[in-house]
This record gives C-alpha cells, structure tokens and sequence, in this order.
C-alpha cells in the first residue's frame, strides 16, 4: 500500500466511524468525509475536484429525486392515511389480520415508494387504531418498519441501494422484479411468521372497541381526492414506464423526473413548499458519499482489494455471493446500508474488469443490505423513525425488544435466501 | 394603559403539586393557568390546561396532524384517573412549562400581542425579581385596552 492509500483508507475508516457514533448528522459526517477526502487528495495529487465531481451518481440523485417529488405529492392528499384506514377496517379488528392487513399495505407501497415516508404516515394511523382498539401499537409499528424494508428489496426503486446498483449495473426495473421480488416474498412470510410467535400472546388478544376502528372516516382522511386520483394515475404510469425501460432505453431518473413534471403541471402546488419537503439531506448525503468513495477509488485502494478477493470469486463465485450476502446484511444493522453500498460498487466493478461474471454479486449485495437492516433499531431509516415516533407513545420500543425480534427476522430471512440463492444460482448468475 | 391596573389576585401551585390536586384547584376555581411557584413566590413555572390534559390525551392526538377523520373517540372518552395508575406521581415539576416573563408596566396592547403570539388566554404578571403578582386574561385585557380607546384617554 503506498501513502495516499493508507491516508485514503484511513479518512474512509473515520468518517464511517463518525457515522457509527451518530454524535452528528449523518450528512454533516458524510460531507466532512467527502471534504477531507477531496482537501487530501489534492495534496497529495492523487484525487482533484473535477475527480470527485464525476464520482457523484447523478441518475441515482435524479431517480431519487423524481420519486421523492411524486411522494410529496401524493403524501399531501391523505391517502396514506386513507390507505392505512381502509385496509385497517378490513381486519374487523382481529390483531393478527390486522398486522398482516397493514403489514402488506406499507410493503406494497414501499416497494414503490420510499420507506421513510411510507412509515412516517402510516405508523401514526396504527397508533391511533392500537389506541382505539386498546391493544400495544409495538408489533404493529415494528412489523411495519421491518416489512417496509422488505418491500423496498422487491424493486428497483423500494430502496437507495438497488437504486445505486440499478445505475451501475443498467439492470432494468424487470431483472429487479425477476431476481429480488420472490426473494422478498419468502422474507416477508418468514417476518410474519417470526411476529406470530413472537407476540404470540398480543395478537390474540380480542380487542375492545372495535366500534371505535370500524367508525373512523377514510373518506375524511383522503382531503384531496382528485389530486391523490391525479398522482396515482402519474404514479402507474410512472411504473409502467419502468416496466417498459428495457425496451424503450429509458432511465428510471429520466422516467422518474418526467413523472414528477407532469404532476406538479397538473396539480400545480405551492412550489416553494413542496420543493422544501424534498429531503435534501438525503440527498447530500449521497453525494458525500460518493465523493468519500471515489477518493478511495482513485486511490488504487479498492482496486488492491478487489485484486485480492479475486481469486476467492473466480474459484468458487457462490461461497463469495453468501459470503457478500452476510457481510452486507451484518454491516447493514450496525451502520446504513447506503455507505456500504456505495463502497462495494467500485469492488465489484473491478471484479469484472478482472473477468468475472459478477451479476450474482450484485444480486447478492441487494439482498444482503435489504434485508440486514431489520436486525436493529439503528439499521434502516424506517426502524429508526418507527422507534423514535413510539417513544411519543406510552409504551418505547427499547433496543433490546427490537434486538429480541430483529436478530430473529434477520438470522432466518437471510438463511432462507442463502438456501434459495444456492438453489436458484444459476438464475441469480444472470442479469 | 399598563397591565398594573387590570389584573387580578392569582392562585398558585408548587413544583410538587400532583396532578390529582391540580385538577381539584381547576374544579374548585375555575383556573385555566396555573402559575407553579417557589418559596420566594418567584415564578419558575405555568401549568396550562393542554399541558394537564395531555396527561390523558391519546398519543394519536398529537402524531396526526389530521383528526377529522376520527368521527368519534369512542371508549377512549370513559378514562378515569384510577385507569392511568402512573397519574399520582406525576407533579407538576414534570409538565410544567418555562413562563413567559411579563412585568407590571407592560403595555396593554403589547400585553395583547404577546398572548395572540404565544396562543395564551391568560397572562401571568411578575414584577421586577420575577415575584408573581397576578394574573390577566384576555378578555380583561381585550376590554381594558378597547375601554381605554373608546374613552380616548388613559384610565390610570
């Protein structure tokens, strides 16, 4: 290893260590990263500001951007809570379908829409069912955040990583579907089935109330029905599109963005407003990353290191997918998953400059990091503000009720997948 | 037009005032501010009646920033006091509010503005060592300042 390297790889370290501690925002830690990083190499001349100019993903930025657009729309509406209400009302307030009702209605439209704000909205509504039906909100909120995360590793767009794999890759929103929604679909039974025995006790309960549940108004909650009906409509064609991506050679941040434009000249909204509800720092936080990175790129660090691993993939390419799978998954509870995404991007892309075959590996990484998230309170953005909004409650899930259920779901998801991912290898192993 | 001259005489709780005896203060008295004391009378505290009946909102409340949906609370209306057994221990130390400091000589059209800001209906008045004093609400105030501009002059 030369210096650059060693002083690469050592700002990398630090700045995922900043984030680990989360003693500041985890943008501030990633632009600190991203500043050092540039500030260094341009004194050591191995990384400039043009350099870390073209790390920045910006079909990942404009994906993300465009369906954070639409979200903001539709969000603004009140069909979330529409959503949630009507699905609710369906259980005829029996816990456990009611867990299953809402379950797979934050799944599904996490699978097309970003997690965070699917919970953010959704949550608040089972609070207020759990309230009325006098039961614990707990199960209810931590299959959500848990479920949420699984459906986000169905498609393309559920989650920031299979958006930055999506780009790198040119996999198209189809091998998405093909390769991670049957994957997602075991997950989600064996969640369910975790939660069943889990809270065995909660879920049987008979709740009171169920007059309260049954006489909440959806159609009150949906205050904006022809707008919500217009982004919906935007929305299916947006994901049709997506569909269609691989034989129209479009991009999903070009779809995503053109969508986007299209509503907001339909519903023609308070601009400043809805612009300011887009998360930036997420953002930014991305761009960090990818500057933090490319500094560890140019570096000829991550070249070292894929040259290393090498031999591992070419001899025997499964052990190094399973091996790839939990490593993500691991390193997905203790810290974002989005940072150690956009690590390993470079490491398998030089893996296949190095002649390997590589789609397994990034099939792999998906799973690994979607579905790793669930074992702590701390893995995924979704947990952590379904942890922080039920400490607004009279009954906090603490870490160690999260840890007790969350190492569970995440120990048997990912063992079922590592079963399936040996026995469907072959299929994994192409684009 | 100073405040000095509409207020009234003004009841006050302690930091260690529990919940349960400020609810019978409110009964008794009518009050819906309490201005929590020290034993200098120094004011260090206001206990308003959303800071109290939080203690029996349901969380939804606060998480929802759309309730109309919510066409009728249901069984959640019949809560009794013995239903939140933590109730007893919770004093006023632990849901009172930082006060809004305003003193005997404040303009009464000042003294308006502060309560629409701060959405208020009464205002706590302390003099100068931030002793409470008394206490004026919005329709005294309201009153006292339109009395005042009717009769074009200053009622000191």
């Amino acid at each position: 290893m030369t210096l650059p390297q060693i002083i690469a790889l050592v700002i990398f370290i630090l700045t995922f260590v900043l984030l680990l501690t989360e003693k500041v925002h985890r943008t501030i830690a990633a632009m600190l990263g991203a500043s050092v990083m540039v500030a260094t190499g341009i004194i050591m001349k191995f990384y400039f500001a043009e350099d870390a100019l073209h790390t920045v993903d910006f079909e990942t930025l404009g994906l993300l951007l465009g369906m954070m657009i639409l979200v903001r729309l539709l969000q603004q509406t009140g069909f979330f809570q529409y959503a949630a209400i009507v699905t609710a009302k369906k259980s005829r307030g029996n816990a456990w379908f009611l867990l299953v009702f809402l379950g797979a209605t934050t799944s599904v439209i996490s699978m097309f829409l970003d997690n965070v704000t699917t919970v953010v909205l959704i949550a608040p509504v089972t609070i207020l069912i759990a309230e009325m039906l006098h039961i614990s909100p707990v199960p209810f909120l931590m299959a959500e955040a848990m479920l949420s995360n699984i459906g986000g590793v169905a498609t393309l767009v559920g989650d920031p990583p299979n958006v930055i794999i999506a780009t790198v890759t040119k996999f198209t929103f189809l091998d998405f579907i093909t390769h991670l929604a049957p994957m997602s679909l075991i997950a989600w039974v064996v969640t369910l089935i975790v939660f069943r025995i889990v809270f065995r006790k909660e879920l049987s309960l008979k709740p009171k109330n169920i007059k309260g549940l049954m006489s909440l108004d959806e159609g009150k909650a949906l205050k904006d029905p022809k707008n919500a009906r217009i982004i919906l409509i935007v929305l299916s064609f947006v994901i049709i599109f997506f569909f269609l991506q691989g034989l129209l050679h479009l991009t999903p941040a070009f779809i995503a963005l053109a969508g986007a434009s299209l509503a907001l000249l339909i519903v023609r909204p308070p601009m400043e407003e809805t612009i300011s509800h887009v998360e930036w720092n997420v953002l930014l936080f991305f761009a960090s990353l990818f500057i933090c990175v490319g500094g560890l790129k140019f570096s000829g660090l991550l070249e070292l290191f894929s040259s290393g691993i090498v031999g591992l993939a070419r001899e025997n390419l499964l052990l190094a997918d399973i091996l790839l799978l939990w490593v993500g998954a691991i390193a997905s509870g203790i810290i974002d998953n989005i940072p150690f995404t956009i690590a390993m991007v470079p490491v398998i892309q030089n893996l296949e400059e190095l002649g390997i075959c590589v789609s397994s590996l990034w099939w792999a990484l998906a799973l690994g990091v979607g579905f790793g998230g669930n074992a702590t309170p701390i893995g995924s953005t979704a947990n952590v503000i379904i942890v922080s909004l039920s400490e607004k409650t009279k009954k906090p899930i603490t870490f160690g009720l999260w840890l007790r259920i969350g190492i569970p779901v995440m120990l048997l998801t990912c063992f079922f997948i590592s079963l399936l991912f040996i026995i469907f290898f072959k299929w994994m192993n192409t684009p | 037009m100073i405040l000095k001259h509409y207020m009234k005489d003004v009841i006050s709780v302690k930091a260690s005032t529990t919940v349960r005896e400020a609810a019978s203060l409110i009964i008794e008295k009518r009050a819906g501010t309490l201005p929590v004391v020290d034993d200098n009378n120094t004011l260090i505290g206001v206990v308003r009646l959303p800071n109290l009946l939080k203690v029996f909102m349901p969380n939804f409340v606060s998480l929802l920033d759309n309730i109309d949906f919510v066409v009728d609370f249901g069984s959640l209306e019949e809560l009794h006091f013995k239903d939140i057994p933590e109730i007893e221990n919770i004093t006023m130390k632990k849901i009172m509010e930082k006060p809004v400091l305003i003193y005997e000589d404040c303009g009464l059209l000042r003294a308006f503005a502060i309560m629409d800001k701060y959405n208020f209906m009464d205002l706590l008045i302390v003099d100068k060592k931030s002793r409470l004093v008394g206490i004026a609400s919005r329709v005294d105030i309201a009153a006292g300042f339109l009395s005042a501009s009717m009769n074009g002059g200053t009622l000191t």
